[in-house]
């Protein structure tokens, strides 16, 4: 079975800085994929980069087995990304920020149901994106990665500033769109969610891989986690 | 004292400017276009009776204070409610400090920039500072003040009318019947023009704004051009083109003319700023828009076929330009 997210000494700079150098993974289909590193190791700019988001310098990406590195578009279409929560224009509703993204609210609401309903999103789509919280942005961030049909969706540290009930639920929910077929990227701080969700996964630092974790260190992670943390702090270190 | 504030803003500033400083572009519009466009000004009002000039340094005057006392307020408010030195501006001291300075230095550049275009009448500019100054301290106040006297007031079915879309079905069907309206309207005193040109103004006021925030999010998520262009022209081609059409066909020749020339200029103007803001930083592409717009105004003047051509060039050039920015998050 083909990668559904394969990338080989994947490069991207930011203006004349190389933020991240020579990355390789592949991400099976149907599987939760992590990002875990330090701040400013680069995770969130590899994840914008494969979410077509930002040029990549050098090296391949292929979604599916189709190669498109140097075609930002051809990344960006069939990807679900969720934007930065900061680049909400104020003076629109979060009803309008979905619409804009892509398909009629309805029809995203009625895909979507059980993610909208851990979201409670409902209570929020007429109220402006200015007056909103952090943790309300967020909320419609994780939906706008949803708002057209996509079989790869990137979330960039996707728990920040979600109350515990809710991280607790989109976690749950997030997991059985990936046992129906999703495959899901994410940036991540939290050891829990990856050792209790994420198949598999890659340690950031400064820019490079400092250590795959497959599927079998996770689960171990999972029995042992203070061993576990401490072999990943050192990556990190 | 410790001039936390002064110092805090100081620092942004001088941030914004080495960020400005590595966008070439940006800098090199500025630095070319506002001499080109200040010597401009100043020629067209070196020509003009010295009663308007008068009048256009009080004006001036008065609108550079109301703005900067205005944007100082706001400022200090925000300074008190979620600044990070929040403890500091509550001082009459700090937020004195901060304020009065920027306040007097920014009316002496203000009066300055109008001497540079020839706007040279103490008096007048004095009259407008003190004119000025009072309306931009009060103005946010009073802002407030009406936001929550319509949140009090205002029943549910008024507060969600801004949030309700016109659909374009409606909205022409509206032009139709204002066009209608104006061939019953008598001609004399062009009482029919005068009607067109309010709706036009109306339809101006309700459809013109362009937020630069939201081109750049559609951008962000996936539009392209024609895609931008479907969002903000059709409710105004719907509102404007039906009105023109039903006063050309009534040959009601001043208000179907007054209703075409606005049908045309603002879907085109709309476009421009559209393109403008997807292609250069807000700051570059207010700039950038107001030179294209006094250039092909002049050149109609002087030379009519060109106004049209330096408009739609520069459409051209700005979707070229910005064509590559789509998805992209830089």
């Amino acid at each position: 079975m083909s990668a559904a997210l394969a990338i080989t000494d994947l490069t991207v700079n930011r203006g004349e800085v190389r933020i991240v150098h020579d990355v390789s993974a592949a991400v099976m289909p149907a599987s939760w994929f992590g990002v875990i590193g330090a701040n400013g190791s680069g995770k969130t700019t590899l994840l914008r980069a494969i979410a077509g988001r930002l040029p990549i310098a050098r090296g391949s990406c292929a979604l599916f087995g189709e190669e498109c590195a140097q075609d930002r578009s051809a990344r960006a279409q069939p990807i679900g990304f969720a934007p930065p929560i900061e680049h909400f224009p104020a003076s629109l509703r979060l009803r309008q920020l979905l619409e804009l993204a892509g398909d009629p609210v309805d029809v995203q609401q009625e895909r979507n149901r059980d993610l909208w309903d851990a979201l409670e999103l409902h209570e929020l789509l007429d109220i402006p994106a200015g007056e909103c919280s952090s943790g309300m942005r967020q909320r419609a961030a994780i939906a706008l990665a949803f708002a057209t049909p996509c079989r790869i969706v990137i979330l960039d540290e996707p728990f920040n500033w979600l109350d515990p009930v809710a991280a607790f639920d989109v976690r749950a929910v997030l997991a059985r769109m990936v046992t129906d077929g999703l495959t899901l990227v994410t940036a991540l701080h939290d050891l829990t969610t990856l050792c209790g969700f994420c198949d598999s996964g890659i340690v950031l630092a400064k820019g490079r891989v400092s250590l795959k974790l497959d599927t079998a260190m996770l689960r171990a992670g999972r029995d042992d986690a203070a061993r576990f943390e401490s072999e990943l702090v050192a990556a990190l270190r | 004292m410790r001039l936390a504030l002064a110092k805090h803003d100081a620092a942004i500033a001088l941030s914004a400017l080495r960020g400005l400083r590595g966008r070439v572009v940006d800098v090199l519009t500025l630095l070319v276009l506002v001499p080109l466009l200040a010597l401009f000004v100043r020629q067209w009002l070196a020509r003009l009776p010295d009663d308007p000039r008068e009048m256009g340094a009080f004006a001036g005057a008065s609108l550079l204070t109301a703005l900067l006392a205005k944007a100082l307020i706001e400022r200090l408010w925000f300074h008190r409610t979620d600044g990070i030195l929040s403890r500091d501006s509550q001082r009459p001291r700090e937020w004195i400090a901060f304020v009065a300075p920027l306040l007097l230095g920014g009316i002496a550049i203000g009066v300055g920039a109008l001497a540079l275009l020839g706007l040279v009448d103490p008096g007048a500019m004095a009259l407008g500072v003190c004119s000025g100054l009072p309306a931009g301290l009060l103005f946010p106040m009073a802002r407030e003040h009406l936001r929550r006297w319509w949140r009090r007031l205002a029943t549910r079915y008024l507060r969600s009318l801004p949030r309700t879309p016109l659909s374009l079905t409606r909205a022409a069907t509206q032009s139709m019947g204002v066009g209608i309206v104006g061939l019953i309207i008598p001609s004399g005193f062009y009482l029919d023009a005068i009607a067109a040109g309010f709706y036009a103004l109306a339809v101006i006021l309700l459809t013109a704004p362009v937020d630069a925030r939201v081109v750049r999010y559609m951008t962000l998520v996936g539009h392209g051009g024609a895609s931008l262009l479907r969002h903000w022209l059709p409710i105004q081609l719907s509102l404007l083109w039906p009105a023109s059409l039903v006063l050309l066909a009534g040959q009601a020749w001043v208000p179907a003319g007054v209703a075409a020339v606005v049908a045309i200029a603002l879907p085109v103007l709309t476009a421009l700023r559209i393109f403008a803001y997807r292609a250069l930083s807000r700051l570059a592409a207010d700039w950038a828009v107001a030179i294209v717009i006094i250039a092909a105004v002049y050149a109609g003047v002087t030379a009519p076929p060109l106004g049209p051509l330096i408009i739609v060039g520069a459409i051209v050039w700005l979707a070229r330009r910005g064509a590559g920015a789509r998805w992209l998050l830089a």
